[in-house]
């Protein structure tokens, strides 16, 4: 099982996968939150980071989701990237991370994992309006 | 292949704790199971999936089961909405 590390500023990683947990409670074991307080120290949170890192591993590697593309959880994340060691996907949101038990019961590895979840956080996005509209006039003409 | 229709009867409809639970269910079995409402149909087994029928109270959906365990399949599914995901309302 890929273990995922969900990385964030303040308590939003500890918010979400509480979220996750409480509507999939499957995703239980192999989710860990790493929180970085507004004041961070960046050497001690890249510290702090390579060790969970590192225990987490335990040979499929470790697959990191991170509040924003350029923020400091991704900048001090992007050090560590390794091909099927480290993988990290920005803007974590609920929907990738309640697809995350399915990609594990299919073994899915560790680059391909991160590109789905990627794939599945994308296709969740919807403009409600849009998306209702659109079956309004599909039902209308059919 | 089996079909049966069954109404969504509690009061948040198909909501993620909810589809959650429906593919807890699906996982147990073999057979390909599908969920349709007019508009589309996807894999029970996909949470992503079920949240995208949009599917609130009153909805009917259409379950379709299909494999060597399909009977089996069936009653599981339908007694879950029946049972309105175990919810009180």
């Amino acid at each position: 099982m890929i273990p995922v590390l969900v990385l964030s500023h303040g308590d939003l990683a500890r918010e979400i996968l509480v979220a996750a947990r409480t509507i999939d409670p499957q995703l239980g074991d192999g989710a860990e939150i790493l929180t970085l307080p507004w004041d961070v120290k960046t050497e001690e949170a890249s510290k702090l980071l390579r060790e969970t890192l590192t225990r987490l591993d335990s040979g499929e590697g470790v697959l990191v989701l991170t509040d924003m593309f350029g923020g400091t959880a991704t900048n001090i994340s992007l050090p560590y990237l390794e091909p099927g060691k480290v993988e990290v996907v920005t803007g974590v949101n609920l929907p990738m991370l309640l697809k995350v038990a399915s990609l594990r019961s299919r073994a899915v590895p560790l680059h391909e994992m991160a590109v789905r979840l990627m794939e599945a956080g994308q296709k969740s996005i919807r403009v409600a309006s849009e998306f209702l509209k659109g079956r309004s006039s599909k039902n209308n003409s059919s | 292949m089996r079909k049966e229709t069954v109404p969504i009867i509690n009061k948040l409809g198909l909501h993620a704790r909810a589809a959650a639970k429906v593919v807890h269910a699906a996982n147990q079995y073999d057979s390909e199971i599908f969920i349709g409402t007019d508009d589309e149909e996807v894999n029970a087994k996909s949470i992503l999936g079920l949240l995208t029928l949009a599917a609130t109270q009153g909805t009917s959906v259409q379950i379709r089961t299909d494999g060597q365990d399909e009977e089996e399949a069936m009653s599981a599914m339908v007694a879950l909405f029946k049972n309105r995901f175990g919810e009180d309302e």
